[in-house]
């Protein structure tokens, strides 16, 4: 729908498009702000002039939604009013709004005739059978010719143009609607007559006659007051504004502002000023201090306005003004975005990069209005002494003060009343206070945080509690060098996977196995579950095997009953491949898989009969080769040392700071990959050494020569990096004969390109 | 040898101007410069489509009235300019009928002008990788409905999309208009002018290789003040000039082109509180001069059509017919 001011409005938004954005904004998205909050919707009533629009809170604007649009809101309730409320309040807005004008018309007929019904859509409609019994003739002639001169004042299709004779009828509706004003009986029919008649002309943009209409109907009207008289006022000022009159103008808007909840927003939109000169005669137009307060407090709406300022403008002139409860939340809002938790915010860095926020003057903010406050409090002249203690007790916290702000919060508490949403606005308060107070770690902070995190009901109604605690102990933790327990606030076991850390888990580990856990350390590792525990020494295991230390491994696995070894993966290593292949599947029936423990001791079993010389050594040699290779990035044994591999783990631009680890958002201290396979060579050299049978010898050559290409591929991102084909060499030269070499020729067609061309 | 004798390729240069009110009607001044720059084509923004949050749909905004007297001989390219939050929150189904929309609303606008003959569109969105698929998808189809009547269509690009189109993907026009502007850190109270920073352009200059599409080029005419309140950038206030903060007292000069705000004020419809900062952005003429003699070398097409931004009452003032003419011409030589 076009409302007044719309013109003015459009402008107001076009303002930052005039230009195009800047190229450096093109490519960022930016992640969303990371802060805390705990001020509660529910201190502010919503019913408060100006709440919605000078607070920004979700729950606001969640109850005007379902309040409706405020104008059709405003418009329903009036009828109902007019209308001693006898019709339900749904049939009017049907009436009113649904309705077509063949309904209405209808609805016209029946009153003249018996014989004619009620239109089908109307029948059971209470405020129709209302009209019609009460022979409400001028209503029902009003509403029909409001449904006529709807498609001229509501915006239905945007991208539609208007007729070009849109004009022209709206003059001639401007006219019939004259004649019916003159006609009507009822002034509160013809106050509603000329709001439409005056709408039509604001629309026609014939500014001059909405003045002269406004002129002559008005006088004419003799009503009890109605927000009607407001929506003419807002077309009024609208005009005034087209033709210059931009002081009378704002004047108006401020009071549609004031005084017309359903107008609100679009009179702060419509309010401008433009010069200094502008602003002060509004000023001297005002008839009183609450009237100028209001100027003030429509000024104080800007998003980047400084709220103190507006504040002591308005105090000053009004000190009991609404509108003072309105800026101080919001301005208390504001703060806390900027220094709530601050210190220990862990999205603190992107919050400064991405939002600029906490500015340096934050800080300075908080003792102007900490000033302030102490003022208003000392003067004793503002309404609600309670809420401005909560404010004082809560910029001292923001401030890092936290006894003075327990002792407002104490003042505070005996001023609110019980059980009221401000007596539990100061207890959330106080708990955050709590909370961020933690300096040192004892057990009787851990059992006290433990029962907060577990029974406390505000910690489970105010959501941001869970993140502003695990923000807080992380820090403290970590500040404490208790790793493990810092991690567990932040991030889960299977983050910590990819790359485990052995302090993290010998912490965790440790408290696992602890007989007097606190209650805060119960609730972090489940209370020493032992799926938690084994699966922490699952953990360790395997970052001991990736370090090829199999005996430590294997006594970390022997930590957990033997039985549950299964549970941690079961694995093939000792199958021969001569194509590498990293999901290969349909192993043969005949083989039996080991998990990580049996694994472990039949690699220990392997190695110490090859030193022993007590079996085949060259094959005992080879199975751990083959093993190890295997378990290696490269081969399908992955798992057994890892958790999470990627694909483009090997692009160069990950391997080229040489630690194997590559970064991922997703995981803490990012993903190790096991890229090496020198151990793999080194056996299977040792195998075609200790081996009589050439051919045997041979694909132990292969097999090096596999781990020599690998070792050539995860570091060829190294200056001077050249691939050597010292095992390819020696297959050609010393084994051509055998077997294997052919089949290594028929099945490897990159070993069959290397000895080509030799 | 043969390479060195060759004659330098000359390259023509044409004049243009981007028209950015929602009022087309050429002051007598206005008109004097486009004729003494001998300058045929304006392209018009006809309207700006945004999302609006209450119909939850895209609506045409700002839409144009159109004086015909007052740009009489002058060929108007309607352009219109998209916000990236209509693409982000419409759609994949919408597009095609946004499309549509757009195609008839420039046309029916275009019929308050009997005798204007539309040979080219132009589509205004700086778009980002979240909402190229559907913008290119919408330009794509716009693209088809306008080729129906033989029109081309042309697309702005932005420096950073000219600089690395395989990244940021080459819209599906006839031709693409390169903004060299807002190229500095608009945001950062030091940046000296984001408006036009050659040396903040440099790093997309360096190496840059022919665009996939012909290019046109758009450089700055305009100014204005930007902003700071508490360290952060609040507001752009179009149009500002030295002489209005230079004059009051409610000013305090901090160095070139910058103020701090001694004493609460209206300054052209915003309220400016005590300790508030501004920085003046303008581009001077040789400014403009240093930009386009950089410019020359890029490889541009045969024929290069430079587009200022934009015409209006600061154009006229601030800049003469002869240093906008010799500034297009500046960019023929290669």
């Amino acid at each position: 729908m076009l409302r007044p001011g719309f013109v003015i409005i459009l402008f107001a938004f076009l303002a930052g498009w005039l230009y195009p954005a800047p190229i450096s904004s093109n490519c960022r998205t930016r992640p969303p702000f990371a802060g805390y909050s705990f001020i509660s919707p529910l201190i502010l009533n919503p019913e408060l002039n100006g709440a919605p629009l000078f607070v920004d809170f979700e729950a606001l604007e969640r109850y005007y939604e379902r309040k409706g649009n405020p104008q059709i809101q405003g418009n329903i309730e009036e009828w109902y009013e007019r209308f001693c409320e006898v019709p339900r309040f749904q049939d009017i807005g049907v009436v009113v709004y649904q309705a077509s004008i063949t309904d209405l018309e209808q609805l016209e007929s029946a009153m003249r005739s018996p014989s004619i019904p009620l239109s089908y859509y109307l029948r059971e409609n209470s405020f129709a059978k209302y009209l019609l019994k009460n022979k409400c003739a001028e209503t029902v002639n009003y509403l029909i010719f409001a449904k006529r001169c709807e498609p001229f004042v509501t915006r239905n299709d945007a991208w539609a143009d208007a007729p070009n004779t849109a004009r022209f009828r709206m003059q001639e509706l401007i006219e019939e609607g004259l004649q019916a004003f003159r006609r009507t009986k009822s002034h509160y029919i013809r106050l509603r007559y000329a709001y439409q008649i005056i709408r039509l002309a604001h629309y026609s943009k014939e500014y001059r006659q909405v003045l002269e209409l406004h002129e002559y109907l008005m006088p004419k009207v003799s009503n009890d007051p109605s927000i009607i008289e407001y929506w003419i006022m807002g077309h009024q000022a609208g005009a005034l504004l087209a033709l210059g009159e931009r002081v009378e103008a704002a004047y108006l808007f401020s009071r549609i502002f004031e005084n017309c909840p359903s107008k609100q927003e679009s009179a702060y939109r419509s309010f401008s000023i433009k010069t200094d000169e502008e602003w002060n005669a509004c000023l001297v137009r005002c008839e009183n201090d609450e009237e100028r307060a209001t100027l003030y407090a429509i000024r104080a709406n800007n998003p980047n306005s400084k709220l103190i300022v507006e504040m002591r403008n308005i105090y000053g002139l009004a000190p009991d003004s609404p509108y003072l409860t309105l800026l101080l939340i919001q301005e208390l809002k504001r703060l806390e975005k900027h220094l709530l938790g601050v210190s220990f915010n862990d999205k603190r860095r992107r919050n400064e990069r991405y939002y600029g926020i906490p500015t340096r003057e934050a800080g300075q903010r908080v003792i102007e209005l900490q000033r302030f406050a102490t003022q208003v409090l000392d003067e004793g002249l503002i309404r609600d002494e309670a809420l401005w203690r909560m404010a004082e007790g809560y910029l001292a916290f923001l401030a890092g003060n936290y006894y003075d702000a327990r002792n407002a919060f104490q003042l505070a508490k005996k001023l609110a009343a019980e059980d009221s949403p401000l007596e539990e606005q100061i207890r959330v308060f106080e708990l955050a206070m709590e909370i961020s107070a933690y300096q040192s770690i004892t057990d009787s902070m851990e059992n006290r945080l433990a029962e907060i995190r577990q029974y406390n009901k505000l910690y489970e109604k105010y959501e941001d509690f869970s993140d502003f605690t695990d923000d807080k102990m992380y820090q403290l933790y970590r500040q404490n060098g208790h790793e493990g327990k810092a991690y567990l606030f932040q991030y889960t076991l299977d983050q910590l996977k990819p790359n485990p850390q052995p302090d993290i888990l010998d912490e965790l580990i440790t408290i696992c196995n602890k007989p007097n856990r606190t209650k805060l350390e119960d609730q972090l590792v489940a209370r020493g579950d032992s799926t938690f525990l084994y699966q922490l020494l699952d953990m360790k295991a395997t970052h001991l095997m990736n370090n090829y230390q199999f005996e430590a491994a294997l006594e970390t696995m022997k930590q957990m009953p033997r039985v549950e070894w299964d549970n941690y993966g079961l694995y093939y290593p000792f199958i021969d491949r001569i194509n590498d292949c990293v999901h290969c599947k349909g192993w043969p029936d005949n083989i039996s898989p080991y998990n990580k423990g049996e694994l472990l001791e039949r690699l220990l079993q392997l190695e110490y009969e090859a030193r022993a010389g007590t079996g085949n050594t060259a094959w005992n040699y080879y199975q751990i080769g083959l093993a190890l290779y295997n378990m290696s990035y490269f081969s399908y044994s992955w798992k057994a040392m890892d958790y999470y591999r990627s694909g483009a783990s090997l692009a160069p631009a990950n391997l080229k700071d040489g630690d194997n680890v590559i970064p991922n958002p997703r995981f803490p201290y990012g993903n190790q990959e096991h890229f090496d396979c020198k151990q793999a060579r080194f056996y299977f050299e040792r195998a075609r050494l200790a081996t009589d049978s050439l051919n045997f010898a041979a694909k132990a050559t292969f097999m090096a020569a596999k781990c020599e290409r690998n070792e050539y591929y995860v570091n060829r991102w190294r200056e001077g990096a050249a691939q050597a084909f010292e095992n390819f060499g020696l297959l050609v030269q010393n084994y051509s004969q055998t077997p294997m070499y052919q089949l290594f020729i028929e099945e490897c067609k990159y070993f069959k390109a290397y000895a080509l061309r030799e | 040898m043969l390479l060195s004798c060759q004659q330098p390729r000359e390259r023509v240069t044409t004049p243009a101007f981007y028209h950015w009110q929602t009022r087309l009607e050429l002051s007598p001044q206005e008109q004097s410069l486009v004729k003494e720059l001998g300058v045929q084509r304006l392209y018009v923004k006809f309207f700006d489509v945004d999302w609006d949050p209450e119909l939850q749909a895209p609506v045409p905004l700002a839409q144009v009235e159109l004086a015909p007297e007052s740009y009489s001989g002058l060929e108007l390219a309607p352009t219109v300019f998209l916000t990236n939050r209509t693409l982000e929150r419409l759609s994949g189904a919408e597009v095609p009928g946004l499309a549509g929309k757009i195609h008839d609303k420039i046309f029916s606008l275009a019929a308050q002008d009997s005798s204007l003959h539309i040979r080219e569109v132009q589509m205004d969105c700086d778009w980002t990788a979240t909402t190229r698929e559907a913008y290119f998808e919408l330009l794509g189809r716009l693209r088809g409905m306008l080729r129906e009547r033989g029109v081309s269509l042309s697309a702005t690009i932005r420096l950073h999309q000219a600089r690395f189109p395989a990244r940021t993907g080459v819209p599906p026009a006839d031709r693409g208009i390169l903004m060299f502007y807002n190229i500095g850190q608009l945001q950062q109270w030091e940046e000296p002018n984001s408006i036009l920073n050659l040396e903040a352009a440099e790093p997309y200059l360096k190496g840059y290789e022919p665009y996939p599409l012909p290019l046109g080029l758009a450089l700055p005419l305009f100014r204005w003040g930007v902003l700071f309140r508490d360290g952060e950038m609040i507001k752009l206030i179009n149009n500002l000039t030295e002489e209005r903060l230079a004059e009051s007292p409610k000013f305090q000069a901090l160095g070139p082109a910058r103020y701090e705000v001694l004493e609460g004020t209206f300054l052209e419809g915003h309220y400016l509180y005590p300790g508030d900062r501004i920085r003046l952005e303008a581009v001077a003429p040789e400014q403009l001069f240093a930009a386009a003699e950089r410019l020359r070398e890029l490889p541009w097409p045969d024929t290069l059509e430079v587009v200022f931004y934009h015409l209006d009452g600061v154009a006229v003032s601030q800049y003469a017919p002869e240093v906008l003419d010799s500034l297009y011409k500046q960019l023929a030589r290669e």
